[in-house]
């Protein structure tokens, strides 16, 4: 029977459940905050050129890998809209023991790092060959109808620190192995073996970027929204959700201009945080409040959207990572401390690189208390105190590039700055963290949230109920979806393309 | 920590999280028909024992648990694994 369904926030994740729910013949409502659809998926423009938000990996998008198939499925892959990285060095990681590259394919990884580390052969392969094993056995990421599901939870249970230790490596060979940590922002102690396997996997196979900004992923998921006779309203920010007299359901949303919906399924595409805010405590199970109360934060993110007066041989199609003191223990958001600072470079013109203009955007944590003097409510644009400070926080980073790229302060031609005050504004998340919730073991797998709440007609989805990145949080879209219409029948279609 | 004392602090953290009356709180209780919990209390409950008592249990043993005796066992099994 054909349902009403509205959901928050037009993320890659309410997008993708919307069009499957669409394609199931319910009607679909989508709340956007913003002027623009996306949530991380949105642009914006400076100087004349569109950087991105967050969005600045794709992987598993070589045909026949699970992002391809499901974007094919979802109607809105179009074989122009990405780039491929650098086949032979798509992700450079610099670190406290020097610069290690990751490149396609994971036989040339292995030999690579083999080469590095000639007496470890057999560790580097066992390692490669057990991220491997693990990303196949997840039936929602290389889509399966029936899968084996105690494989799947032998990696999810297993700490990528515990695995890399029982390998008895040294100490510079588990640095590399786990300096893509830095991507997903969880130390390896509090990750999941099989979560961070999928990520691996994903880069291993196929590394892109998106050729015309992830505004354009966003839409044409928007578009195809609207084909299948869904509507996405912008400005439209949730304010209030209201419960029924049982407390069992939701009953309506309210937004800020005074409009009210009301319909049979809510899905939140939100932080949970900000949206059971926004329930209210007094509907929400004590046990449950308390449980979200205590998740712990990923790290807090700061940006820099550089012009350089020249590319410095910076190379567009490769993404550059730094962690001077090393991957640090700690990543979420209690506890990360100025000196472990790490920060990522990427290019938002992949391919058009124009002649004058060197764009690069950079992302980097940052300890949670450091903006706390401000809110959103008072912060004035001009406010030179806060602008001093994210200037400052800048210094020891362009310092940093300095030396990895000579010259580089000096190539700065214009450079804008945000804070995590920015991510609270546009992608409401209580410390202005990019990730999100933390996703230690105690919050991914069968201890995450979502996406079924304890409102029987609200579901979740996002990278709060699965992993951060475009691919977490479209699958988190895809499960949201299947507890609604079934997931076993889409999974069997995914897996015939 | 004895078992007796585990159960107890179960209890008391169980009680005053989903605010249900600790006389409730036996061997033999329901989890579903006497406590009235469901299949996403379960995994709240987990969170809430490990937070306390400071260890892992498992998801899936949990969730498939029937009373709170159940739960009082894998918590035992767990607390005799790490002495």
């Amino acid at each position: 029977m054909s349902k009403t369904i509205t959901i928050i926030g037009s993320g890659i994740s309410s997008l993708t459940t919307a069009i499957l729910t669409l394609k199931e013949g319910h009607k679909v409502t989508i709340l956007e905050q913003h002027s623009v659809p996306g949530g991380f998926l949105h642009c914006f423009k400076r100087f004349g050129v569109r950087f991105e938000t967050g969005a600045h990996y794709i992987g598993a998008l070589d045909e026949g890998l699970p992002f391809h198939k499901l974007l094919n499925y979802l109607g809105v892959y179009h074989e122009d809209d990405y780039i491929a990285l650098d086949p032979e060095n798509t992700d450079e990681y610099n670190i406290e023991n020097g610069i290690y590259s990751y490149c396609k394919g994971y036989e040339k990884n292995i030999s690579k790092i083999t080469e590095m580390f000639p007496e470890f052969g057999d560790e580097i392969s066992t390692y490669f060959g057990e991220i491997k094993n693990s990303a196949v056995s997840f039936p929602t990421y290389y889509f399966k109808e029936e899968s084996d599901q105690s494989v799947m939870l032998k990696y999810l249970k297993m700490s990528l620190h515990d695995f890399l230790i029982s390998l008895k490596i040294p100490k510079e060979l588990y640095d590399l192995l786990i300096a893509p940590c830095i991507l997903h922002g969880v130390s390896p102690k509090d990750l999941s073996f099989g979560i961070h396997s999928i990520l691996i996997d994903s880069i291993l196979v196929s590394a892109h970027g998106f050729r015309h900004g992830g505004q354009l992923l966003a839409k044409r998921l928007v578009d195809r929204i609207e084909e299948l006779g869904g509507e996405v309203l912008l400005r439209k920010e949730v304010v209030d959700l209201e419960v029924t007299d049982d407390g069992k359901d939701i009953k309506a949303i309210n937004c800020k201009d005074g409009s009210r919906y009301e319909s049979d399924l809510f899905i939140s595409g939100i932080h949970p945080k900000h949206v059971f805010d926004m329930v209210g405590k007094e509907n929400l199970k004590k046990s449950f409040s308390s449980r979200l109360g205590k998740m712990k934060e990923s790290s807090a993110f700061i940006g820099a959207y550089i012009i350089l007066k020249d590319s410095l041989g910076i190379n567009p199609l490769r993404n550059y990572y730094f962690a001077p003191k090393g991957v640090p223990p700690y990543f979420h958001a209690e506890e990360i401390r100025r000196e472990d600072q790490f920060f990522f470079m990427t290019s938002p013109q992949r391919d058009i690189q124009r002649r004058d203009k060197f764009p690069i955007t950079i992302h980097a944590s940052c300890a949670g208390e450091t903006f706390s003097g401000w809110d959103l409510e008072t912060l004035k644009r001009n406010d030179k105190e806060y602008n001093a400070l994210k200037e400052e926080l800048f210094v020891p980073i362009f310092d940093q590039l300095d030396k990895r790229f000579p010259g580089f302060k000096d190539n700065i031609e214009k450079v804008c700055y945000s804070s995590p005050l920015t991510n609270i504004r546009y992608n409401p998340t209580p410390n202005g963290s990019a990730y999100g919730i933390y996703h230690s073991f105690e919050n991914t797998g069968a201890r995450a949230i979502g996406p079924r709440s304890h409102f029987h007609n609200m579901y979740l989805t996002g990278q709060n109920t699965l992993f951060p990145g475009l691919l977490g949080a479209s699958v988190s879209g895809l499960r949201t979806a299947g507890h609604i219409v079934g997931i076993k029948r889409i999974l069997r279609e995914l897996e015939q393309l | 920590m004895v078992q007796e004392e585990l159960i107890s602090k179960i209890n008391v953290t169980l009680s005053e999280e989903f605010e249900l009356p600790i006389e409730k709180l036996t061997s033999e209780a329901h989890l579903v028909d006497d406590l009235g919990l469901d299949s996403l209390d379960a995994v709240d409950m987990l969170v809430h024992i490990e937070d306390e008592l400071g260890m892992k249990l498992d998801v899936e043993k949990v969730q498939h648990a029937r009373t709170l005796g159940d739960i009082y066992k894998l918590i035992g099994e767990v607390s005799s694994d790490s002495n």
